[in-house]
């Protein structure tokens, strides 16, 4: 089956190195960033994985022009949430009439920007919890966790995408991550983006990690609010979760292990001063707020703030 | 203290010559000071319950007490030891440095730059009133006695609570905030919470249009790159910040009075947040 990664930075990477781990044969990258696709094809993929060893593969094909890697069997995009859209644009020169598209990627709404351009049929979405790193160019590293890593389901069953899926299972488990396919993979997406909303809107607008909050008043209570307006919104998007008991699964089980960890937007927030997918987090459940009636004014102010400060990273105190 | 009791207080104005001011009695306790006429207030909101009691020593049955202390709520608070007709409350619009012992700085606006009333008005706050009015006026700081201080104060108050804390939690001065389209609906949300709040509370009535044309938009526009003090609290100086008195005031009133301000709630929950864990904040 021949495979691209759409978005071949950290992540993508270390997912693609895990399939050709489990013995992907045809896998491509394709991503802007040029000296990581050289690097890939003159050298190989270092793909280190974290208490189990270091890997180098000199097959993976390696494009910056979508147009070069020939029309691919599954298109798997590993951009961020706010990139989806001009990625799959970009890559309409490798998609074909039976290409199928998978979205890894966090947040809410990637399905229904893969819609605009693909049948339901042919939609495959989930999405993996495991640190990534890319040193250098040409070297990624993979922070497995424990349990299940990796999750993914059809938005429609079909032939197609049944295909994708087993291949996509088989390889991912071959090549040491913990998969699960999902009839119904909505739930699933939705746990992950209230989790997301609470450490990530949080930890970015407060400038803590994520034990901190939690150990102080205040921001027990803005965690159990952010939780508590996303779970009323997944019950009208039809997918009820109880907010007490969710939320005590996030402090038990999700923070105490992250404790002194700054999520991947708070990182972009307060370290790389980057772009961040606030509008498919806190902004998206404001949005669908909205559109349910339903108040979710925590979510609101803490995605206008993210939003006013990315637009205005150079004038942020202290180095404005 | 000692500085002043020694050589009196070097008194900087901008625009204008240094002086140098004496003639001041000095105690670091109000015990042994005898019983004062006037006692003016002009600590942080939330230090003024403390300061009224370590002052009680030297209030009597005549004295009349005056806050002039910035937020909300401090009118409440000398209730709590005085009666009505013996309090006075305000805040001015001075801004003002200590860069030394013995050593203070003002830079005064054009126009008024008190403003302050009676809690009750009565022969007590009027003399006391008049008294303050006539030094202040004489000493080159025209200031306004007025039986309508409540809506001075709120209007003084809703905008503090916008631009302070809306600059604090976006690190951004308060025009930058003002450009943004996500920052002008925050401010426009707080705005909008605290004019309801206000009327709920106290009957005030504070028209949305007129008060951001000619109250909100004047002072942003004049201090566009400004950093508002809460700002100078939370990102340069991590101290503890007046949002108590501010938009934690607004959701504490709306509770009571049944009302919605839940952007004035999340605000006042983050700030609190980010005081209580300075030493754990990320650097750059």
């Amino acid at each position: 089956m021949k495979i691209g990664i759409i978005g071949a930075g950290a992540t993508g990477s270390v997912f693609g190195g895990y399939l050709r781990r489990g013995g992907a044969d045809d896998l491509s990258f394709v991503d802007i960033y040029k000296a990581h696709m050289d690097a890939v094809n003159n050298d190989g993929l270092l793909f280190t994985v974290i208490g189990e060893g270091e890997y180098r593969y000199t097959d993976i094909k390696a494009y910056t022009d979508p147009a070069q890697a020939g029309i691919l069997d599954a298109a798997i995009f590993i951009t961020k949430a706010n990139q989806l859209r001009s990625a799959v644009k970009n890559a309409l020169p490798c998609i074909g009439p039976d290409t199928v598209a998978v979205s890894l990627i966090n947040g809410l709404g990637n399905d229904e920007v893969l819609e605009e351009f693909f049948p339901r049929e042919h939609i495959i979405i989930g999405s993996g919890v495991i640190g990534t790193e890319l040193p250098e160019p040409g070297h990624c590293i993979a922070k497995p966790v424990s349990g299940v890593n990796m999750n993914f389901g059809a938005l429609k069953k079909s032939e197609a995408s049944e295909r994708v899926c087993c291949y996509l299972y088989e390889h991912f488990k071959a090549g040491g991550m913990n998969p699960m396919v999902y009839e119904d993979v909505m739930p699933v997406i939705w746990k992950k983006v209230i989790v997301n909303c609470a450490v990530c809107g949080c930890c970015s607008v407060l400038g803590l990690k994520e034990g901190p909050i939690e150990d102080n008043i205040y921001g027990a209570q803005l965690y159990r609010k952010v939780i508590g307006e996303a779970c009323a919104v997944a019950a009208a998007c039809g997918y009820p979760i109880d907010a007490d008991d969710f939320t005590e699964h996030v402090f038990k089980n999700v923070i105490k292990g992250n404790y002194d960890y700054y999520p991947s937007m708070a990182q972009d927030m307060l370290i790389y001063k980057r772009p961040t997918e606030i509008d498919a987090l806190n902004g998206k459940i404001a949005e669908l707020g909205r559109r349910f009636d339903i108040a979710t004014p925590v979510n609101e102010a803490i995605a206008l703030i993210v939003k006013c400060r990315q637009d205005n990273y150079d004038k942020i105190y202290p180095n404005g | 203290m000692d500085h002043v009791a020694r050589d009196g207080m070097l008194f900087s104005r901008e625009g204008a010559d240094d002086i140098r001011v004496s003639g001041f009695r000095t105690a670091l306790s109000a015990e042994n000071i005898g019983k004062m006429d006037i006692v003016v207030f002009v600590t942080k909101a939330y230090q003024l319950r403390g300061a009224i009691i370590g002052a009680m020593p030297c209030c009597g049955e005549n004295t009349v007490a005056v806050s002039l202390i910035n937020g909300l709520g401090n009118e409440d608070v000398l209730q709590e030891f005085f009666p009505p007709e013996r309090c006075i409350y305000g805040s001015g619009t001075i801004a003002t440095m200590l860069p030394e012992p013995g050593h203070c700085k003002g830079f005064p606006p054009k126009g008024t730059m008190i403003n302050y009333g009676p809690v009750k008005p009565s022969a007590y706050t009027d003399a006391a009133g008049k008294f303050l009015h006539d030094k202040f006026a004489a000493g080159g700081c025209p200031t306004l006695y007025t039986y309508d201080i409540a809506t001075l104060v709120w209007k003084k108050a809703i905008h503090n609570s916008a631009v302070n804390t809306v600059s604090a939690v976006t690190r951004l001065p308060q025009g930058c905030v003002e450009d943004n389209e996500f920052g002008r609906k925050l401010y426009r949300q707080v705005i909008a919470e605290g004019i309801a709040v206000a009327k709920a509370k106290c009957g005030i009535d504070i028209d949305p249009d007129e008060f951001i044309n000619s109250f909100f938009l004047p002072v942003i526009s004049t201090g566009h790159d400004y950093f508002p003090s809460m700002c100078q609290d939370m990102l340069m100086n991590k101290r503890r910040t007046e949002i108590d008195s501010l938009n934690g005031a607004i959701a504490e009133y709306a509770q009571q009075f049944g009302i919605a301000a839940p952007t004035n709630a999340v605000l006042a929950q983050l700030v609190s947040c980010m005081q209580d864990s300075y030493d754990k904040q990320y650097k750059d």
